[in-house]
């Protein structure tokens, strides 16, 4: 299924936004989603890391065996991650303080390692970095709508802005574990609402989320 | 088992090798910015901690405990000692925590400032990085003696504690030498 670059570039957003609808990478989005700042910082980090990973690795595929893909992968990805944990600590201290363990764990995010297994290893070098920067965009957008939910009324503050009536009357459990779950499988539901509406689940291909990506082989060769 | 090729191996020592040499080269152009940085924050930390001084010496570190990182005497205007700030690290529940204490000249704590307890829980040893905390330590002397732990923190409390006495215990060489 051949794809037009903007629709590879799109489908990362809403369609096949990682979070909500693949559900990769739920780790760092219930633990960095409190606060909208750490949010946006974590979303273009990661978002970096997957444009230069999924570039990488598209450009490495046909030299990288079969056998020993994933070590690989995981030493350019590490690599990526460790630039930007490095540059973070140079010229955004800040980020880099608040972002704490979850910037070395973007390492395992199982979005970048993923892509790199669906799509990159695929596609053409274009095509990935596009493939990136709409699923790093989605991340992003999943988690700041998110953080944006529990900051604002789990800690009545935006920003770090302080709002005015919700900052006396917080609903604490949002900015905790359980209230993250909460949202986060309600923010599923309103996905799958919104992109399925009302067919019912299809099995085999056409109702995998990831069949774009795939086109069919990985199932096949089961 | 299909035996590993050279190829693959090959590949995987080439990209390994690559990888570390632009990692190489990244670390070498910000690893002193980030030394400086983190310089110019514990020089922001330590005016903050000792705002008497004007100024701040080194002082040799030989006869101080093991755990004291840094020690400097805050001088005035006119060059005379107004205090000593010295920087403790300590085992804390799940990593090292690093403690400032300024102490004045007669052996009184001028202010404590918490540099580092990001490895303790945010919600338990955590709260030692806010005044509610620190500010028990400001008067005190060594023995320490209105100062309370944070309940359900007692590791890092303990570990805050004996930072804050590892300070003292350089002050003391600091002035005997």
């Amino acid at each position: 299924m051949k794809r037009s670059k903007l629709s590879i570039l799109i489908r990362g957003l809403v369609r096949e936004n990682p979070v909500l609808v693949l559900v990769l990478g739920t780790c760092p989005t219930l633990a960095i989603s409190t606060s909208v700042s750490a949010a946006i910082g974590m979303g273009l980090a990661a978002t970096a890391v997957l444009i230069c990973s999924n570039a990488a690795i598209s450009a490495l595929r046909r030299a990288i065996p079969e056998q020993v893909r994933i070590p690989c992968y995981i030493v350019l990805i590490a690599g990526f991650v460790s630039v930007v944990s490095m540059l973070l600590e140079a010229y955004a201290y800040s980020l880099y303080e608040a972002l704490g363990v979850y910037l070395s764990l973007i390492v395992v995010n199982c979005i970048i390692l993923g892509r790199a297994e669906m799509f990159a290893s695929k596609n053409t070098v274009l095509d990935s970095a596009l493939d990136g920067v709409g699923m790093g965009l989605g991340f992003t957008l999943a988690l700041t709508a998110m953080a944006a939910i529990r900051e604002v009324f789990g800690s009545g503050s935006f920003l770090g802005y302080p709002i005015p009536w919700l900052s006396d009357n917080p609903i604490s459990i949002l900015s905790m574990a359980p209230g993250g779950f909460c949202i986060f499988g309600c923010m599923i539901a309103l996905v799958n609402k919104l992109t399925h509406g009302k067919k019912k689940p299809q099995g085999g291909c056409a109702g995998c989320p990831a069949a774009e990506g795939c086109q069919g082989k990985e199932c096949e060769a089961k | 088992m299909k035996k590993v090729g050279i190829k693959s191996i090959v590949v995987l020592a080439a990209i390994c090798l690559v990888t570390s040499a632009a990692l190489a080269v990244v670390n070498h152009f910000t690893a002193p910015i980030i030394t400086a940085a983190a310089q110019t924050r514990e020089d922001a930390s330590r005016r903050a901690v000792l705002p008497q001084a004007a100024a701040f010496e080194v002082l040799p570190s030989d006869a101080l405990p093991e755990t004291v990182t840094a020690a400097y005497a805050g001088l005035d205007g006119a060059g005379h000692v107004v205090g000593y700030v010295f920087t403790a690290q300590g085992r804390g529940f799940d990593g090292d925590i690093t403690v400032m204490a300024a102490i004045d000249p007669t052996g009184v704590i001028v202010q404590v400032a918490t540099i580092d307890v990001t490895s303790e829980t945010k919600t338990l040893g955590g709260q030692t990085a806010y005044a509610g905390y620190t500010g028990q330590y400001i008067g005190q002397d060594s023995s320490l003696s209105a100062v309370d732990a944070i309940s359900g923190a007692t590791i890092t409390s303990d570990a805050y504690e004996g930072c804050v006495r590892d300070c003292f215990a350089a002050f003391d060489a600091v002035k005997g030498g």
